[in-house]
């Protein structure tokens, strides 16, 4: 059974077309609206003789299938069956899982002979879900594009007219057109039932025993050429379903049974998605590659530097990545000492300060007996008594000497200390 | 005719989407630890610039203070302190580096006055470049000052 996939209900949704035409077989005339994207919209009819002989709107029509418009042919009544399918189970998944069942049972022929489609599934008042189902027999659809093909036609889509007919107003809605009608019944629950007559008597058989079937059947809306309100005719309402508007997702010539044309346009737009999936999938993929290929060239470029830094100071090679380490252990082992020896030698001068001591020395009448220093601790040895000792000590303090006094041998005196900065 | 399928293949779709953000997860969590990587060894770079830098202004700084080679000490006693009983002792070389030599030298003083110690002091530090004194161990003698005086001095190796 090829149930028509979600894609091809509704093709415009993935090959847009700034043009549609509508085709509505109306007896021996032929019917077609034209609508732009833009919202210009034309009617047209012509007789079947007219447009086999290659009519000036035939050659107009056909330059623009040329140029991608697209066209939309209406599937009649007697020719597709529209079913309100009511489905007990309350979760939208599990319940499509059984809507073939339901379509198989409310139809005549077995299901696998059909191209069906079904419409979006919604919760039905009265509890579970409710969608409304299309069906033709594949031999019936194959017939409806040979009987089209004759008048050299080919339509890209197929929706059943009854879904094209006032579809949003509750109500009876009859469609008259010159040597056909079609009726259809919507409630404000949805699809209810349609049909089609082979005459245009508004008082005809079959549209009695329709409307006779409909209890408390409201006041029938005539529309068509035959009708009160011309403007909602069938032509007109497909064209726009060829357009994406009007919400009309119910097209039949799908997947095998689809137009080459627009299946080409499938296969291209999937191989078009493919590949730029694959394009993102691979960039995606390459480009942390290539990054980390930038970063690689950058940080290998650091890591020559740094190797040229530390031979051009040390004079050898260093493992990878141990110059920072190595460079401080080599500065360490070959320019501390040089540092170190760079500091005492050109630090300030040891004698700064001696000969300040002295002349106090000298000054207070002490006789400086010995002199030991060196880079951190300084020693004097001197004569004097106590009291002369101190002042001595308290002096030599403002230069920066600071230590501790004490008694060496009577009348000597040891002066310990260190130099402060 | 073969059926065409689905036009927009939706669970590839979702796979490759699936995938493409994986990838770009994974990509972006690797580009972050390439980029810390890279960080590091920048900082690692700029540390041992600084570090190499540093010595090499030492060197040049160094190497323009070590113009000449140090004063002979003898020759600086008999020009500033003739007549001092002043003898040298205790010479001493140390290669620190290829490229500079420490030097050390220690005066045995016998009998010199303080006046005489400063001129000897001054005629050593302040030459360019300078013996500095790192020790001085005098006491007071018989007939003046004795003891030691001890130098070193940095000078370029020939």
């Amino acid at each position: 059974m090829p149930v028509v996939s979600e894609d091809w209900l509704d093709p415009s949704a993935w090959a847009h077309v700034q043009v549609a035409w509508g085709l509505v077989r109306d007896t021996d005339l032929l019917r077609l609206g034209r609508m732009t994207r833009g919202g210009a919209a034309e009617l047209f009819h012509v007789s079947e003789k007219e447009w086999g002989e290659g009519c000036s709107l035939r050659g107009r029509l056909e330059q623009e299938v040329r140029q991608g418009a697209r066209l939309v042919a209406g599937l009649a009544p007697s020719r597709v069956m529209l079913r309100t399918l009511h489905s007990p189970i309350q979760d939208p998944v599990k319940s499509a899982e059984i809507l073939p069942s339901l379509l198989d049972a409310a139809l005549p022929f077995p299901l696998e002979s059909c191209v069906v489609a079904f419409g979006e599934s919604r919760r039905a008042e009265e509890g579970g879900m409710t969608c409304l189902a299309a069906a033709i027999r594949l031999e019936d659809l194959q017939a409806e594009c040979r009987s089209w093909e004759s008048l050299g036609l080919n339509p890209d889509c197929m929706v059943p007219e009854a879904l094209i007919l006032a579809r949003a107003t509750p109500g009876v809605h009859v469609w008259i057109g010159s040597g056909r009608s079609v009726f259809v019944h919507w409630t404000d629950s949805g699809f209810a039932a349609c049909g089609g007559a082979k005459d245009t008597a508004r008082d005809g058989r079959t549209l009695g025993r329709f409307l006779g079937a409909i209890s408390g059947a409201p006041a029938p809306e005539w529309a068509g050429p035959g009708g009160d309100d011309y403007e909602e005719v069938l032509e007109m309402g497909l064209a726009r379903a060829g357009l994406g508007l009007g919400n009309i997702r119910m097209n039949l010539r799908a997947d095998a049974a689809a137009h080459p044309g627009l299946l080409h346009r499938a296969r291209r737009t999937r191989r078009i998605l493919l590949t730029l999936c694959a394009m993102l999938t691979a960039l995606a993929a390459g480009m942390p590659l290539v990054l980390r290929t930038v970063v690689n060239v950058h940080f290998e470029a650091a890591r020559t530097r740094m190797a040229g830094a530390y031979r051009e100071l040390t004079g050898s090679a260093s493992p990878p990545g141990q110059e920072r380490l190595l460079l401080e252990r080599w500065i360490d082992r070959e320019w501390g000492g040089v540092r170190a020896a760079t500091e005492r030698v050109f630090a300030p001068e040891l004698r700064a300060g001696m000969g300040e001591v002295l002349s106090v020395a000298a000054r207070l009448g002490i006789t400086v007996r010995a002199w030991n220093q060196d880079a951190e601790t300084f020693g004097l040895t001197f004569a004097a008594d106590r009291s002369l000792a101190e002042r001595f000590e308290a002096e030599i303090a403002g230069f920066g000497w600071y230590g501790d006094l004490t008694e060496a041998e009577a009348g000597a005196w040891r002066f310990l200390g260190r130099r402060e900065p | 005719m073969s059926a065409p399928g689905h036009v927009r293949p939706r669970v590839w779709g979702a796979l490759a989407l699936a995938g493409l953000f994986l990838l770009l997860g994974v990509g972006g969590y690797s580009l972050r630890r390439d980029r810390e990587r890279l960080a590091r060894v920048f900082s690692q770079e700029r540390e041992l610039r600084g570090l190499a830098q540093a010595v090499q202004a030492e060197q040049a700084w160094l190497m323009r203070q070590l113009t000449r080679p140090l004063d002979d000490p003898r020759g600086l006693i008999e020009t500033y302190a003739a007549g001092t009983r002043v003898t040298v002792r205790g010479a001493e070389e140390e290669m620190l580096s290829d490229a500079i030599r420490l030097r050390r030298v220690a005066l045995e003083l016998d009998g010199v006055s303080w006046e005489e110690i400063s001129t000897i002091l001054e005629a050593f530090e302040t030459q360019n470049p300078p013996w500095r004194l790192q020790e001085i161990d005098l006491r007071s003698g018989l007939a003046g000052l004795e003891g030691r005086l001890r130098f070193e001095g940095l000078e370029a190796a020939e």
